[in-house]
């Protein structure tokens, strides 16, 4: 694992080179998070505002060495002004026993920017933040239904995984 | 060619309400377990008892993660619901737990239980049942709606113990990719 704290220095995401030379993808400012509130409104239907910024303090505030909330903008004099899409990740490390692995929690991309690269720029971003703090694998869960996130992971090469996710209903 | 014998389904001949003793028990979060074992709140002061109890069960030296994990559950979270139970004067078991508001596109106010640790030599004295009846009854009080873990497939003696307290698959698939390979 990586000894110095994410915080301390410079995150190699600021605008740095992405798979899509057109993209940018840097660590989630606390400017963006209306975009981020505004962006999952559009494609979920639902405002959550306090969730969001409940999401902001928590993988963009701290931790900043195992978790990532990185976000796509466009590259060029234009690149602050339109939000592509973001990504949240976390390394989960001795969860019952398992070796650490960083799990992505939440992707979104613009849904006039898809087909553009920049859900596979996120996810490459995030995979080297994983691969940077010594994680060698990374895992997600997706909704059986959810088709466009299990044609996208699918699509970049994810396979199922050996994790069941159990659930009870407390009534 | 002889002909096919043709499948009949019986007529019901009882009440659908007719008790079914073959029926598997109700999951046990009644008195039993946690009453004879006393579970209380984790608090900062069980780090080191949570790393020894781990130690004795893992092998490992997983103080880093303890300490980080305590100190999500006790002071990340808003509600603390982690828990440890005592036996002979001391812990002798502990489960970690935190209320999450929502990952993996989900919003719903939700439990996640993370870890579960007893000392092997307190095993199969029900201190495991006490902490995640206990866990269940606290979360009722909550009134958090649900509570989810995530498992390795390969673990098959906590999936036993879970499937027996009523925990059953998600809608959610699990996909995984090397790192390495990525990007």
């Amino acid at each position: 694992m990586r000894s110095q704290p994410r915080a301390e220095c410079p995150s190699r995401f600021d605008f740095s080179a992405s798979a899509n030379s057109a993209i940018a993808v840097r660590r989630v400012r606390v400017s963006d998070i209306l975009q981020v509130i505004a962006l999952d409104e559009r494609v979920t239907g639902l405002a959550k505002p306090d969730y969001w910024k409940d999401a902001l303090s928590r993988y963009g505030g701290s931790r900043l060495h195992d978790r990532a909330f990185l976000v796509a903008k466009r590259r060029g004099p234009q690149s602050e002004s339109t939000l592509l899409g973001f990504i949240i990740g976390e390394i989960r490390a001795w969860e019952f026993g398992s070796a650490p692995c960083g799990w992505i929690l939440a992707l979104s991309v613009e849904p006039r920017a898809r087909l553009s690269g920049v859900g596979q720029s996120l996810f490459n971003a995030i995979a080297t933040e994983f691969k940077e703090a010594g994680v060698n694998r990374m895992r997600t869960m997706v909704a059986r239904d959810n088709r466009l996130h299990l044609m996208f992971f699918r699509s970049e090469g994810m396979m199922a995984g050996p994790y069941l996710q159990l659930e009870k209903e407390l009534d | 060619m002889a002909q096919r014998a043709r499948i009949t389904i019986p007529e019901r001949t009882g009440e659908v309400a007719e008790i079914n003793y073959g029926k598997p028990a109700e999951p046990d979060y009644g008195p039993l377990a946690r009453d004879r074992v006393p579970v209380r709140s984790m608090v900062d002061s069980d780090l080191h008892s949570l790393i020894a109890i781990d130690r004795r069960v893992t092998g490992r030296d997983r103080s880093a993660y303890f300490q980080r994990k305590l100190a999500e559950a006790l002071h990340e979270s808003d509600v603390r619901v982690s828990l440890v139970a005592e036996r002979d004067g001391g812990p002798v078991g502990f489960i970690m737990a935190r209320v999450d508001f929502g990952e993996f596109g989900r919003i719903e106010p939700t439990a996640v239980m993370d870890t579960i640790g007893v000392d092997p030599d307190y095993r199969d004295r029900g201190i495991g049942r006490a902490l995640l009846s206990q866990l269940l009854i606290n979360l009722m009080t909550l009134r958090v709606e649900q509570i989810r873990t995530e498992i390795d497939w390969h673990d098959r003696e906590l999936l036993g113990f879970l499937d027996h307290f009523g925990f059953h698959p998600s809608q959610q698939l699990c996909f995984e990719h090397a790192v390495a390979a990525a990007g």
